[in-house]
């Protein structure tokens, strides 16, 4: 099921005007209204998705293992911006990822660092910004596996 | 009044509000690279004799139960037994294993049962919605009025700063209602009973957790007044009672540790507008001037589920039970050196300061002025504000309105 469908179902499509790339977005890029844009971060939804324990697409709860699905760089300083998903939400969140090329997409500015990398793990650790317009971070602390996608 | 006008606050200097952040960092830093075995064993031991005591409490019940008539001293003995067994066994359940472990302080372990997404515990609370009001709602808004519904739960006026209404005049009996019947009122929490009443909370989310609420409640009563009551033959009703009696004792319990995390004098409440461009430390700070810690030996804070370090509970909500006592340490050495309140006391003193707080809350703000420094009111601070670069309440926009409206997309973008 498509990730535009799931969350219809959930209530929690996008506006499908204000996002270039897909009809819908991710939970963890939608406003409290619903809306948003795959090019931003909602940090309140970060925030919402790492203390819940709720998928950053599809918004239900995680099951376990956790996936973190970013950038290579991100993998390899084992800090991903984006909060964990569910198994059969990686294609969803990479789907939207890949669609922005090398644009600005999900909390990540437009650039060449594209090697998304997917990790999976036990759990993680919230790393708080410590800047006003900081990031929050996932740090995965039981590592099963790590993959290019 | 948001955190940096906070007179317990305002002495500090930017660099010294990022100096505890650091060391507070440090801490947690230390805490994850040396989480091991140890910790493991902690939680698996805790489970097996959790689980060891409710067994023995079922089985000491049915003893009871099954036990021929005339046999009066050995029927009383084992439902009486049985009924503490597995009172205590309640209480470790939902407090030291199942808020922790829905907190992810074990998910480390990559354990298929003993992990956040997967635990459901033995309270009629469905566990997806205590992570959502709990681990979200009060964690992330801890204090914050209008945003954390911990603060009276709904039904109670815990704050100067709320508006007082005739029917607050019935806190004292809501009190206790809610405290023999906390199960049932941490299961409706996370609809938001406040909402509801406002005709603002969105129908269709609303018959969503009604639904999960029903199941779970419904499982909850199906197993401990219909099933275990049946298996105990003859003895079905003395089995019912001792269930109720281990239900209501951990209801109390529950309550009282909980009312007194963030209620006696000293924790402070906060009516922040904007709490999302927070840095990490100040949120620290607003977690340890908002929480209360009480004192105790091990087996109390293991049987409160260690929220007797409710501050460092809220500072690190994610890290081992089992390490608060070591991070109170620090904690307190960090908070002593920056001229900071800790707030301890003995578990019955911050008890009889709640319900000092919700007795004399029942009452007009008028009729209390004599207590309205000591007991809840905001004071301004005495101190110059130091200017952080952080807004102040004057200079912060209009409340948003969004605990509800944050579980799940609003009823417009259901339309």
């Amino acid at each position: 099921m498509s990730v535009g469908l799931r969350l219809s179902r959930l209530g929690l499509g996008g506006d499908p005007g204000r996002s270039p790339h897909l009809a819908a977005v991710p939970f963890v890029a939608t406003d409290p209204g619903g809306a948003g844009d795959v090019a931003v971060l909602q940090r309140a939804r970060v925030v919402q998705c790492a203390l819940s324990r709720v998928c950053g697409v599809c918004a239900q709860t995680l099951d376990r293992p956790l996936h973190l699905l970013g950038t290579a760089s991100e993998a390899d300083d084992n800090a991903f911006r984006l909060p964990p998903v569910h198994a059969a939400c990686v294609d969803d969140l990479l789907a939207v990822l890949t669609a922005a090329g090398d644009g600005a997409v999900l909390g990540h500015e437009a650039g060449p660092d594209r090697r998304w990398t997917l990790v999976t793990t036990g759990g993680f650790d919230l790393v708080r910004p410590t800047a006003r317009d900081g990031l929050h971070l996932f740090r995965p602390n039981a590592v099963v596996e790590r993959r290019q996608v | 009044m948001a955190i940096a006008d906070v007179k317990e606050y305002t002495h500090l200097t930017a660099e010294e509000v990022e100096d505890i952040g650091r060391r507070l960092d440090e801490l947690r830093a230390r805490v994850e690279a040396s989480r091991n075995a140890d910790d493991a064993a902690y939680i698996h031991r805790l489970i097996r004799v959790q689980r060891g005591m409710a067994f023995a409490g079922r089985v000491a019940m049915a003893v009871g139960a099954w036990a021929p008539k005339e046999r009066t001293a050995v029927r009383r003995g084992a439902v009486l037994g049985g009924t503490a067994l597995l009172g205590v066994a309640k209480i470790l359940e939902n407090m030291e294993i199942g808020h922790n472990v829905m907190h992810g302080q074990w998910d480390w372990m990559n354990d298929p049962e003993i992990h956040s997404s997967t635990w459901e515990w033995d309270t009629a609370q469905p566990a997806e919605q205590w992570k959502h009001s709990h681990n979200y709602v009060h964690h992330q808004f801890t204090n914050v009025l209008g945003y954390d519904n911990d603060i009276g739960y709904g039904i109670l006026r815990m704050a100067r700063e709320q508006k007082w209404h005739p029917a607050n005049l019935g806190q004292p009996v809501y009190n206790a209602l809610l405290a023999t019947l906390f199960e049932w009122g941490v299961a409706l929490h996370d609809l938001d009973i406040e909402r509801i009443r406002k005709l603002e909370k969105d129908p269709v989310e609303m018959k969503r957790q009604l639904k999960q609420i029903f199941r779970k409640g419904r499982n909850q009563i199906l197993k401990d007044y219909v099933v275990y009551p049946a298996l105990s033959g003859p003895g079905w009703k003395q089995t019912l009672q001792a269930n109720v009696a281990a239900n209501i004792t951990r209801n109390l319990w529950a309550y009282v540790i909980i009312f007194c995390g963030h209620f006696p004098d000293g924790a402070l409440h906060f009516t922040e507008e904007e709490v999302e461009d927070e840095t990490r430390a100040e949120w620290y700070l607003r977690q340890m001037l908002g929480s209360a810690n009480f004192d105790g030996g091990r087996l109390l804070h293991i049987l409160s589920g260690s929220l007797g370090y409710q501050i460092e509970h809220h500072v690190f909500p994610d890290l081992p039970s089992n390490r608060y006592p070591e991070i109170a340490v620090e904690v307190r050495k960090i908070c002593a050196e920056h001229g900071i309140p800790y707030t301890t006391g003995p578990l019955y003193q911050q008890y009889g300061q709640a319900l000092r707080t919700i007795t004399l809350l029942s009452l007009p703000n008028s009729w209390t002025k004599h207590a309205s420094e000591k007991y809840g009111a905001i004071q301004p601070p005495t101190r110059k504000v130091t200017d952080r670069g952080r807004k102040s309440d004057a200079e912060r926009p209009t409340r948003r309105a969004e605990l509800g409206g944050w579980s799940r997309a609003s009823a417009s973008a259901r339309a």
